[in-house]
């Protein structure tokens, strides 16, 4: 018996440090969405499942996750290729990058992603007791919700409503007729790296974009700005979390909204956070509605079919290992991106990223998702060059979303 | 600087041309092309998430909250899926059991079952006079 645990706790032991790799390796590829990846170990699961047992997977996608919520602000502030849900770090975290700063700007999203997994952690006991009452209401007003939300994000556009409404539309539609593409597979990654991805590669190497040289320092944020944002991030976490299609962008300026104005660095610690409390919450979700909310979660519990409290303690102590592994883990590569990386020909490296994305579309979604990558990658560029939020563009997924409930 | 205004303008334009042909194409393709047919014993978990097209004969159909549960027997080795259809997005007046179907749809996984979630359902035959 004893030899059983002993095995049992050397398996998770190795199945979170490979997950830290993972989550490392996913985060650094940009536009890679954790579902995706979270899909190909689901894929691969009877290869895994003749070693080890179907809770150890569990484990290692935690840890993946949770790793890759820290890690993916790298390419996202560091490249210009942000994933779906850190849109809008690409303005704050360029802001900053631009000044030199991109190093700071990585530790104000680490120190958030942190705090917001403490946080959980501290909350889990709460919404483990409040989910089930509320998460049926939300469902029966999903549309109406959703409808607000994306009606109060474009009202709150500040440069042109009207265009606003316009990119939402175009990219609700795109979204729309990608989903029911039949000939293609994997429609959300084409479509995410086109409008988050490649448009701002692209815009970066037709302006030739030249960074300075970074700075190696430390930060200096006001206490009162890390509450301003962990208070909005527990806001907007659950409305993320728990609304499909609302991605952390959007959840975070409702967020800061709804708190208060944050400035610069607030705000990428509130984006930080909302990345790492809503994977955190999408397990603790499959747990007490039995309603995962993000990919990596609806994988795992595909591998737990008896999702007990115990199996939920394992994970979030998981979390908890991973996310500490993390930050030290993103900081040093972020240095390692402002020492090297970065001193290589910004444009041409922009251009090495472009091409392996579109690699990577071929080999993953074919010819079709060249299709959607071009058209989507041409909506980002227009909202960009409109100089219209990006957030607007997650009505790819927010308008079928809405439709399917109505 | 007149220059870079007309090019910044240009390249709008183009951004958006580019945008509505590819999102009208994508329009056209997604209700013209089907996707290719299976068996039914072929559908696995790396078709997750797919669209398929198989066929079938109906050995039974259950109501449940709105949804239909039709269940799918493949003519060529007896395996069975569950197709599900939202009965207020298709019309199922006809439905039965007996009927050869035609089912497209997205394969999910309801449970650790394998299931399709239909969008399209077309009867091949069977029909009772």
């Amino acid at each position: 018996m004893m030899g059983i645990i002993q095995a049992l706790i050397f398996h998770v032991i190795i199945a979170t440090a490979a997950g830290i790799i993972a989550g490392v390796i996913t985060g650094l590829i940009p536009g890679l969405h954790i579902n995706l990846a979270a899909l190909a170990i689901f894929s691969l699961s009877a290869f895994f499942l003749k070693f080890t047992n179907p809770l150890v997977l569990t484990v290692f996608i935690a840890a993946m996750a949770i790793t890759h919520t820290f890690v993916d602000f790298l390419p996202s502030i560091f490249l210009g290729a942000p994933a779906d849900d850190t849109a809008l770090a690409v303005l704050p975290g360029h802001a900053l990058l631009l000044e030199g700063r991109g190093y700071e700007a990585v530790k104000l999203t680490v120190i958030g992603s942190y705090l917001a997994l403490l946080l959980m952690l501290l909350l889990s006991p709460f919404f483990i007791l409040l989910l089930p009452g509320i998460f049926p209401f939300m469902q029966r007003y999903m549309a109406l919700i959703l409808i607000l939300a994306s009606g109060f994000l474009i009202i709150n556009e500040r440069k042109n409503k009207f265009w606003a409404f316009i990119i939402f539309s175009l990219a609700g539609v795109l979204g729309i007729a990608s989903l029911n593409l039949a000939v293609l597979k994997q429609p959300l990654f084409p479509l995410f790296t086109g409008l988050f991805g490649s448009s701002m590669l692209v815009f970066s190497i037709r302006k030739k974009v030249r960074l300075p040289r970074q700075k190696i320092s430390g930060v200096e944020i006001e206490k009162k700005e890390i509450f301003k944002a962990l208070l909005a991030s527990s806001i907007a976490s659950p409305l993320c979390g728990f609304l499909p299609g609302l991605g952390a962008a959007q959840a975070a300026v409702i967020g800061s909204e709804v708190v208060t104005k944050l400035n610069k660095k607030g705000f990428l610690v509130l984006l930080g956070a909302i990345n790492t409390f809503v994977m955190g919450l999408s397990f603790i979700a499959l747990y007490a509605i039995s309603k995962p909310r993000t990919g990596a979660a609806v994988f795992a519990g595909k591998f737990l079919t008896n999702f007990a409290l115990k199996e939920l303690i394992l994970l979030l102590a998981v979390m908890l290992v991973a996310g500490s592994a993390a930050v030290f883990l993103t900081i040093s590569l972020s240095g390692f991106f402002c020492k090297y990386v970065l001193k290589a020909n910004y444009r041409m490296l922009c251009m090495i990223i472009l091409a392996f994305l579109v690699v990577v579309t071929l080999a993953i979604s074919g010819w079709p998702g060249m299709v959607v990558l071009i058209t989507a990658s041409a909506l980002g560029i227009f909202a960009i060059e409109k100089g219209i939020r990006r957030m607007h563009l997650m009505g790819c997924l927010l308008v079928p979303v809405i439709l399917y409930f109505l | 600087m007149k220059f870079v205004r007309a090019d910044g303008k240009m390249m709008e334009k183009a951004a958006l041309a580019t945008s509505l042909a590819g999102i009208i194409m994508l329009l056209v393709l997604s209700l013209q092309i089907e996707p290719k047919t299976k068996d039914i014993g072929e559908i696995n978990t790396k078709l997750l998430d797919q669209w398929v097209r198989v066929n079938g004969t109906i050995t039974n159909i259950r109501e449940t909250n709105g949804l239909l549960i039709l269940e799918l027997e493949s003519g060529k080795d007896s395996s069975m899926i569950q197709a599900i259809v939202y009965a207020d997005k298709l019309d199922l007046d006809y439905m039965e059991s007996g009927l050869k179907a035609e089912v497209i749809g997205k394969v999910i996984e309801y449970y650790g079952r394998l299931e399709i979630e239909v969008s399209k359902i077309r009867i091949l035959q069977g029909f009772k006079e």
